[in-house]
């Protein structure tokens, strides 16, 4: 089916006529059920030319005696008949069956996907196309059943982070992606364009081919290739602008000064806030905050063709986004060039090669930080503060604040207002924006070649070589500023500078030998890899430029004696075999059994191996005589799966106790070199080992016109590679561990309906899955883990037996106290009140411990930032030339911690929610009474009162209309192809959260550095907002 | 025949992943366990175990630097800071409601661990060093083994049940019961005995320890142990008891070079850094610059100082500094007409009037005072790297005139005090009472972070009297009086909680000090 789409593609356009014309007519009907079908496509192949069946199946063509018809709709196998003398064509379409045996890219190969065993998830260029994605992962979102794309922020250019069927691991739950068979670290670098399919291998049975890294599954990337065909070339681009999509509400000046009054807060001077002042003042620092408009835009320009004996692709692409936080201060640029050719060079050797390189030029500002976060900083600061201050009385004798002091202007020479009610990190996030001076710059060349020969019938000999070279730059430079007492910068003016050279090669042979013997197939494969990494990093930084000329911003014009380098180099080696027999019977029953072996330096030489087993095996039952006639179904098909994977990421010699050199002691001669164990020493540390179960289910009913998979599936992972904190007593860092079990259980299931009637034809898609995390064992002494921490609480999430990985933690409160008698009435077992400082509006917190006081002893889980359910919809619609598209996505059953606000910082501006604080007139029992000392700790102790929202959301991620030219119109201005396009991406998101935005995402550490991504899941401290972003777009195709 | 070269070229690659292709070794490191062994690795461990006297933050935690702890916990100081939500850990230090959960306390119970298990690890690689003289180990393991008294000591003082490692364990090891106080002091006694004997009387370089500083530390162990407990030193079979500890100091002071400074005035400037009155000095400098905010324990700059200097601009001798632990009106008044008053403290007058300008902010605990001996002098911030994180002021962690006042003490003899008053022209006291003793130790070494202990260690009574402070917030205090209202929490005895996180990662293997649960 594919192969021929491809070759209609690049069939040439123009057709020079020489034959006779004539005219001819005819019906179409369905070959099983002799109904007439309407809206069947009509074409004279190899041209645009051609017509639909009408309400009974009939059609009318003018054509010309050597032309050939092609009759193609949706679910039917697609006829060609040459017309010769006929002038009455009558047709019977044959209902298409292969529509399920499309072929899947799997490890190594490709496999028709009716003879699947494992579970699959396949995205198409077209779906990746059709919706322009910024971002490869994006193409993904609500698109396959079981994989959770989180967005990380709305910053340009951030990673979002993938999970396939849950988190698999504590510490780094990302799969591994892997373009056009090389193991890559990051996609950044692609062009979406670029991109011909992408499969997410879900279970472990489809992803064992990868072993050693493959625990939380495997997307493989397939880059467009060129076809046998006339050269085409098409462009397509869009711009669009973005605005933030939602404010959070927060208190305006008048609701402030009468909450900091009642309050007894004080400002920076340690005054007391005046009620009855009028604010001079009502900033919306939102409102200052956000860049309205902010650009986007993306061009791309592609080549592709060949003969029978070499094809080729080739394409350019630029794409820039700006930030709708910052602007040019947060924003990503990206562009990329490509060459994939494809070489016949005889009967037995092909050759191929592919070559692409990126660049991409980054900025970007701290996107969910607490501290100098400039949304944290819009989120906190007083609304009584303008957004400059121009009085020169102030600026020149408010000595605290302005006076003598570095404090910031801008563009114009106007100073940045400095604020005297807050202080801390909380400053004017306009003027800490313009200070932000870093970009990275990479540079990523990715190459390889490969060689095929065919010896003899059935054997297929490959070996293939390949690079991922970058270079990553680093430049900053700061200047001195003073933003309020706490935030402030007095060192001579700096720079720093680096450069990091990451360079992987990769080179596999592999061998696969097919053979049918009747109606057996074997394909076997085996074949070995190695992988080798490495890197090398040069800094420096030196201080005393001149930061208000760019041209005097180099290191080399720093004085000498403050002048810095720093280096490091690294090396991780992987050498892989791996074998593989896939068995089908008649396309009907088919089996696979794969073995891997992996050595990583990563482990010591106790364990540096592992072995990864895996089969599957399914069967079409709907195939066999003995099947029962259900009316409407026409395709069941059962499979299973079961596997091993492995997971070896983390930091190279982490079993070993590497030196720490970086100590010095000044005795009172200078600095003297010390040297000690950088961490205790663990030779036994091993693989962690996934091993995942999985029962399948896909249908076709109505001839396949909706089609139905369900999947179930059990993983394990065995010894979680985690960087254990042991107890201090120790007295040096611990190494990596292998510290737990986890498991996630669930279901999945996609759905998908298309039918046509008449020109008009629709396509549902739904996809929902349900997963269940469970830490099922912790082995450590403690039962524990460690989670992340926010602003000044400390640790907010904690992984404990029994629990959902990363589970939020903090004290469980059991409402608000009414009476002074309420407090009293709080008594532990011994009859003594459990809060006897408490107030009526203090919060009542739970003694879970029952010691009889409140302590950090009770904290508690208090929910889960793990969705129970993650769902996606996709509908299209296309009438004629118009098409329309939707995308919804959607999650339940999780919890946000909300740490937007600073409660160590007393005089921070508050959500509104505040508003129905406790007060003797207002009995509030959903949010405590408000003071600056707050004895009862009811904001400064996390808790699920304040700080635990419910997660859900549904959102309409995207919604875009299109208008393709007639084909009357386009042979005129000789193209085959052009559409237009408006989108919209962000429409409207309905949840209960109070936040900015319900996708809190977390960072993801691709360091190895231990900064698990997991635990910081969950907590919003002011995220970068994802904007509502308007494009318009075209493509065309010459 | 292509074809065959290709079969053969890929069968010859398929064979060749073998072990070897995978061996490696990290690069511009090396493994712990090729390298300890010989004289010069050796002596790097011993100084990162040096390293860990300056650290004042526990790996990766809050930052607890020893002289502003052990100043806000007494009556000397408050926690002062920006306001209350500055430094909300310290305040607990000072209100005596101490949170098991305080990273403070983490951070200080790390810290002072990760310098032992340095100790014992330097102890363990020099006892089986090959290649070496006797001199060279026994050198090592002496100033080792005073290293790592000097850790037990602050730990065991502050946290009063621990964990006693004199090896380094590997993780399953290390979860092991709490051991008496006493077990503790032992050790401590011991591994000072056998520095004493091992140390020289003249350090290689100044910042290395003598046998001096350690007759001068085991005295201080001697006396707070005495005081608090009275159970007695066993050091290893010898009974180090206030004789021997006495003759420890008269040797010291008869034999040692060290001496008193002419004029008191000098002793925490930059050109008395391990001058003839520094017993024992922990060096700080603004290089090599290591670290940076979020890994201060790679620094070498003194944080201490940099807490504890005034909130000004525009001085033309201090920078800005962050106003904790700063002096009491309480200690301000007790020194009234002592010579060394205006030496100790600041007051704002003078500050403003000292370094040109007019602008000081007023602080959480605000009371005008600050502290003149640990403060953020320009001439000592660092010039490189992050300023707050270099300042330069080494601390004087042993003082001869703290040694003339332990000779005091421990024979009852007034002419030490004497000597101790004649250096700032007071007059002589006609005899020794302990009354006098204290008064003297106060006067003479306030701001040091010796007032604590020297208080706990005279009873629980002199501690409650002395420690609890009601309505005394000086004249230029500001906001809420309450907040300058201490009371000393009899229940704790004045020691710290077991870190929470500890208590947690041990199982309840570790056992919660009493008055806190």
């Amino acid at each position: 089916m594919k192969k021929y789409l491809i070759a209609l593609f690049f069939i040439p356009i123009f057709w020079c006529a020489g034959a006779q014309e004539m005219t001819v007519i005819g019906t179409v009907t369905d070959g099983e059920t002799r109904e007439t079908i309407p809206g069947v496509s009509v074409l004279i192949k190899g041209t645009s030319r051609g017509t639909v069946t009408d309400f009974d199946g009939n059609y009318r063509l003018q054509v010309n005696s050597d032309d050939v018809l092609t009759f193609s709709f949706i679910g039917f196998v697609t006829e060609e008949i040459a017309v010769g003398s006929q002038t009455t064509i009558n047709v019977e379409l044959a209902a298409d069956i292969e529509e399920l045996a499309e072929v899947v890219v799997i490890g190594y190969g490709t496999q028709k996907k009716k003879v699947l065993t494992g579970a699959i998830s396949s995205v198409d260029s077209d779906q990746i196309t059709s919706t322009p994605v910024l971002r490869v992962e994006q193409a993904l979102q609500g698109q396959a059943a079981g994989v959770q794309v989180q967005t990380q922020s709305g910053q340009p250019g951030e990673r979002p982070s993938i999970k396939i069927r849950g988190i698999g691991t504590d510490y780094n739950s990302e799969p591994l992606y892997l373009v056009d068979g090389i193991a890559v670290n990051s996609i950044d670098n692609l062009n979406p364009g670029d991109i011909k399919s992408m499969e997410v291998l879900k279970d472990a049975a489809s992803s064992s081919i990868y072993g050693a890294r493959a625990a939380n599954g495997v997307v493989l990337i397939t880059t467009k290739t060129g076809g046998e065909g006339k050269t085409t070339i098409s462009y397509s681009g869009y711009r669009g602008v973005q605005n933030a999509a939602n404010r959070v509400e927060l208190l305006n000046a008048e609701q402030y000064v009468e909450l900091m009054a009642e309050g007894n807060v004080q400002d920076i001077n340690g005054q007391l806030f005046d009620p009855n002042q009028i604010p001079a003042n009502d900033t919306d620092w939102q409102e200052q905050l956000f860049t309205s408009n902010a650009p986007i835009e993306s061009h791309q320009v592609s080549l592709s063709g060949g003969s029978e004996k070499a094809s080729f692709a080739s394409s350019i692409s630029y794409f820039n986004q700006e930030g709708v936080i910052g602007g040019d201060r947060s924003k990503f640029e990206r562009f990329t060039a490509r060459l994939n050719g494809n070489f016949t060079v005889n009967e037995w050797l092909k050759w191929g090669s592919s070559v692409s390189y990126a660049r991409i030029e980054n900025r970007g500002v701290a996107s969910n930080a607490s501290f100098n976060g400039p949304y944290s900083s819009a989120l906190n600061m007083d609304p009584l503060t303008p957004l400059y201050e121009t009085d020169p009385d102030v600026l020149a004798n408010d000595q605290l604040r302005y006076g003598n002091n570095p404090y910031v202007l801008n563009e114009d020479g106007v100073a940045y207002a400095i604020s005297s009610n807050v202080r801390g990190e909380v400053v004017n996030p306009l003027a800490w924006l313009s200070l932000q001076n870093g970009r990275g710059i990479k540079d990523q060349v990715l190459g390889s070649v490969f060689a095929e020969v065919e010896p003899i019938d059935g054997l297929k000999l490959k070996s293939s070589f390949s690079i991922d070279l970058s270079y990553y730059e680093n430049a900053n430079y700061s200047q001195q500023f003073y933003l309020n007492s706490t935030t402030n910068f007095t060192n001579a003016p700096g720079v720093s500078n680096s450069l990091q050279r990451d360079l992987a090669n990769q080179m596999e042979n592999t061998a696969i030998y097919e053979k049918q013997i009747g109606a057996h197939k074997f394909n076997f494969l085996a074949g070995m890899s190695t992988l080798v990494n490495t890197g090398r990093y040069v800094g420096g930084s030196g201080q005393g430029i001149d930061p208000t000329n760019q041209d005097l911003i180099y290191l080399n014009l720093t004085i000498d004696s403050t002048q810095r380098t720093a280096g490091y180099e690294y090396e991780v080696l992987r050498a892989s075999m791996f074998s593989r027999l896939l068995y089908d019977f008649n396309d009907r029953i088919s089996f696979s059994a794969t073995y891997r072996r992996d050595g990583s330096s990563n482990f010591g030489a106790n364990n540096r191996f592992g072995n990864f087993f895996s089969f599957g095996a399914s069967w079409v039952l709907s195939d066999e005589q003995f099947f029962p006639n259900i009316p409407g179904l026409s395709f069941f098909k059962l499979r299973t799966s079961w596997g091993q994977n492995g997971n070896d990421n983390i930091r190279p010699f982490a079993y070993a106790a590497i030196v720490d050199f970086n100590i010095a002691y000044n005795y009172a001669n200078g600095a003297n070199q010390g040297a000690i164990p950088a961490y205790v020493e663990n030779q036994d540390i091993k693989w962690e080992t996934s091993e995942q179960l999985n029962i399948g289910l896909e249908t076709g009913f109505f001839s396949d016109r909706l089609t139905g998979t369900f999947d179930y599936y059990k993983k394990t992972t065995k010894d979680l590679l985690q960087l254990e904190i042991g107890l201090a007593s120790i007295g040096v860092p611990l190494s990596w561990t292998n510290i737990g079990v986890m498991e996630n259980e669930g279901f999945e299931m996609a759905l998908n309906w298309r039918n046509q009637v008449g020109d008009f034809k629709y396509a549902i898609g739904l996809n929902a899955a349900r997963n269940k995390n469970t830490m099922v064992e912790v082995a450590n002494e403690a039962g524990f883990i460690q989670g992340a921490s926010w602003a000044l609480a400390g640790e907010v999430t904690r992984t404990i037996e029994g629990q959902p990985v990363t589970s939020f933690f903090g004290f469980k409160t059991d409402g608000i106290f009414q009476s002074t008698q309420e407090v009293f009435a709080h008594i532990s077992s011994t009859g003594d009140p459990i809060q006897p400082n408490a107030k009526p509006g203090d919060i009542r917190y739970v003694d879970t411990n029952g010691d009889g006081v409140i302590s950090d002893a009770d904290r508690t889980t208090l929910g889960s930032p793990i969705p129970d359910w993650t769902f996606g919809s996709n509908l299209s619609m296309d009438y004629k030339n118009f098409d329309f598209s939707a995308l919804i996505i959607g999650q339940f059953g999780n919890e946000i911690f909300n740490g937007i606000n600073r409660p160590d910082i007393k005089s921070s501006n508050r959500q509104t929610w505040i508003l129905d604080r406790w007060t003797e007139e207002n009995p509030s029992t959903t949010v405590p009474r408000f003071t600056s000392s707050d004895p009862n700790e009811n904001f400064t102790r996390a808790n699920d009162l304040l700080n635990i929202e419910n997660g859900s959301f549904v959102r309409i991620r995207n919604v875009q209309f299109g208008y393709s030219m007639p084909n009357k119109f386009l042979e005129k201005i000789k193209c085959s192809n052009w559409r237009i396009y408006v989108s919209l991406e962000n429409l409207a998101t309905f949840t209960k959260y109070s936040g900015p935005d319900p996708e809190v995402g977390a960072p993801v550490d691709f360091s190895g550095s231990g900064v698990s991504s997991v635990r910081d899941m969950g907590i919003d401290r002011g995220i970068y907002p994802q904007a509502r972003t308007f494009r318009i777009g075209t493509s065309i195709t010459f | 025949m292509k074809k065959l070269i290709f079969i053969f070229i890929t069968a010859v690659t398929l064979s060749a992943c073998s072990e070897e292709f995978l061996e490696t070794s990290p690069k511009g490191t090396l493994l712990s366990s090729v390298y300890f062994k010989t004289e010069s690795q050796v002596m790097e461990s011993l100084i990162a175990t040096y390293d860990v006297l300056g650290h004042q933050t526990g790996y990766g935690l809050a930052w607890s630097p020893y002289l502003v702890l052990s100043e806000i916990l007494s009556d000397d100081a408050y926690a002062g800071g920006q306001d209350a939500g500055d430094g909300a850990e310290e305040d607990e230090f000072n209100r005596f409601s101490i949170s098991s959960a305080n990273d403070v306390v983490q951070s200080l119970w790390k810290r002072n661990y990760y310098g032992i298990y340095r100790a014992n690890f330097t102890i363990k690689n020099a006892e089986v060093l090959e290649n070496t003289t006797e001199e060279f180990k026994a050198l090592v393991i002496a100033e080792a083994k005073f290293l790592r008294a000097y850790f037990y000591f602050e730990q065991v003082r502050f946290f009063e049940n621990i964990v006693l490692p004199t090896e380094p364990q590997s993780p399953s090891e290390a979860n092991v019961l709490q051991v008496s106080p006493a077990a503790v002091y032992n050790q401590i006694a011991s591994d000072l005995v056998d520095a004493i004997e091992g140390l020289p009387t003249d350090a290689a370089v100044k910042g290395r320890a003598t046998k001096w500083a350690a007759q001068a530390l085991l005295a201080r162990v001697y006396l707070f142990e005495n005081g608090v407990y009275g159970t007695g030193l066993n050091a290893n079979g010898t009974n180090v008891d206030q004789a021997y500890v006495l003759a420890q100091l008269v040797d010291l002071i008869a034999n040692s070079g060290h001496d008193l400074v002419a004029d008191y005035a000098t002793i925490f400037t930059a050109a008395e850094e391990f001058g003839v009155e520094s017993v024992f000095e922990i060096s700080y400098e603004g290089e090599p610059v290591q670290g940076d905010w979020g890994s201060e324990q790679y620094i070498e700059g003194n944080l201490a100082a940099q807490m504890m200097g005034p909130r000004i601009s525009g001085s033309t001798k201090y920078y800005r500094g962050w106003a904790f632990a700063i002096p009491s009106h309480k200690l301000f008044q007790d020194m009234d007409g002592d010579p060394r008053q205006p030496l100790t403290i600041l007051t704002e007058a003078a500050l403003l009037a000292e370094s040109g300008t007019s602008l000081n902010t007023a602080s959480f605990q605000y009371t005008g005072y600050y502290s003149a001996k640990y403060t953020t002098k320009l001439t000592d911030r660092g010039t490189i790297g992050t300023p707050e994180l270099h300042n330069m002021t080494n601390y004087r962690a042993i003082r001869f005139a703290d040694v003339l006042l332990m000779a005091a003490e421990l024979s009852g003899d007034v002419a030490y005090i004497n000597r101790v008053r004649a250096r700032v022209g007071l007059a002589a006291l006609p005899a020794y009472t302990e009354d006098a003793l204290f008064n003297e130790r106060r006067m003479e070494l306030s701001g040091e972070g010796l007032r604590y202990f020297d208080v706990l260690r005279r009873g629980q009574a002199v501690a409650q009297s002395e420690l609890t402070t009601i309505g005394i917030m000086g004249p230029n205090y500001t906001g809420d009086s309450e907040v300058y209202d201490v009371t000393f929490n009899t229940t704790t005895k004045g020691f710290l909680p077991i870190p929470q996180v500890e208590m947690d990662l041990s199982a309840g293997t570790l056992k919660q000090n009493p008055g806190y649960n």
